[in-house]
């Protein structure tokens, strides 16, 4: 089937698809899906290489399902994100299990916030700020701001509640402001007499 | 002391900046990965045509499929009440149970001799 016409599709029509053997709506899906897995995963490993892997094994876990997938049950996007939160997570996990002292220095290799701020990169900044945050607080302002995901689509994502959502992105704003706030005069939001 | 703050309104603007600088491309060869992936994948999938479906054995007929089907089921259950008659009957033969006695009767039409050995003792009396 030709991709324009496919795009036409929703994505649980593309699976359906794809389970009956067409490729061209795999292709659709990647096209449609890969992109925003992918800057999930960046973000949240802060690392190309492992970004890709966790990318590609979410749609192979995708692929797999395929015919199994239960119409209406879940929206496949929601679906994936979570999946690729866990295989995110599990990365994570395994890094501080490693230990700090095998760990890839990436204090010294990136740029400090105030170094940041001083060039101000807002966008650098605001990362760097956010990775000082617990976990669950970057993961939630991420699917919020970056993947624009409703509070219900970040709570399914995160297999909690809504009201527990909106908790963490209070939170994580508040502290963003925190870290934030001090350098003021760096980012040009001080306004002029 | 508001406008100074980084409140809601300045974050927002954060967001959209590092949107803005995000890096949205990926290597290509990601891509042409998950689609290998995607291929292996799919190719591994059955799917039935519709005579296949049209021909797949109903639920009760997979059930019984391991002793003989339908007929296997119906002959089992047979057997086993007749079993379930001649236990239950406690006969010490088969020409003392109520039913089979009368069958037998008809058979050998001598309603009088209940076993094969009258039948032949009276029949070498007969010659």
């Amino acid at each position: 089937m030709a991709l324009d016409t496919l795009s036409e599709h929703n994505d649980e029509a593309l699976l359906a698809l794809f389970a009956k053997g067409d490729q061209s709506a795999a292709r659709a899906l990647t096209a449609r899906l890969l992109p925003m897995v992918f800057a999930l995963a960046q973000r949240m490993l802060n690392d190309r290489g492992e970004a890709e892997d966790v990318a590609q094994e979410a749609m192979i876990k995708l692929w797999k399902i395929a015919p199994e997938w239960r119409s209406g049950e879940a929206k496949i996007s929601t679906w994936l994100y979570r999946i690729s939160v866990n295989l995110c997570t599990d990365r994570l996990r395994k890094r501080r299990m490693v230990g700090l002292e095998n760990a890839p220095e990436k204090a010294d290799e990136t740029p400090s916030v105030e170094s940041a701020l001083i060039a101000k990169d807002r966008a650098t900044a605001l990362h760097l700020a956010i990775a000082q945050l617990p976990e669950r607080q970057q993961l939630a302002l991420n699917l919020r701001h970056f993947q624009e995901l409703s509070n219900p689509e970040i709570a399914e994502v995160m297999q909690t509640s809504v009201e527990a959502v909106e908790s963490l992105l209070g939170r994580g704003r508040r502290a963003l402001a925190m870290i934030l706030t001090p350098k003021r005069v760096e980012l040009g939001f001080v306004q002029e007499k | 002391m508001a406008n100074n703050d980084v409140n809601d309104n300045k974050l927002a603007i954060f967001f959209e900046d590092a949107k803005a600088a995000q890096s949205v491309d990926f290597p290509d060869s990601l891509t042409e990965r998950v689609l290998a992936d995607a291929a292996e994948i799919g190719a591994g999938f059955v799917v039935p045509d519709a005579a296949a479906i049209a021909n797949t054995p109903n639920w009760i007929s997979r059930l019984f499929a391991p002793i003989g089907g339908i007929g296997g089921a119906f002959a089992l259950g047979a057997f086993a009440s007749i079993g379930l008659i001649i236990g239950l009957g406690g006969a010490e033969n088969l020409y003392d149970l109520p039913v089979m006695g009368d069958i037998l009767a008809i058979f050998s039409d001598e309603s009088g001799r209940s076993t094969p050995f009258d039948t032949l003792e009276f029949l070498m009396a007969e010659s």
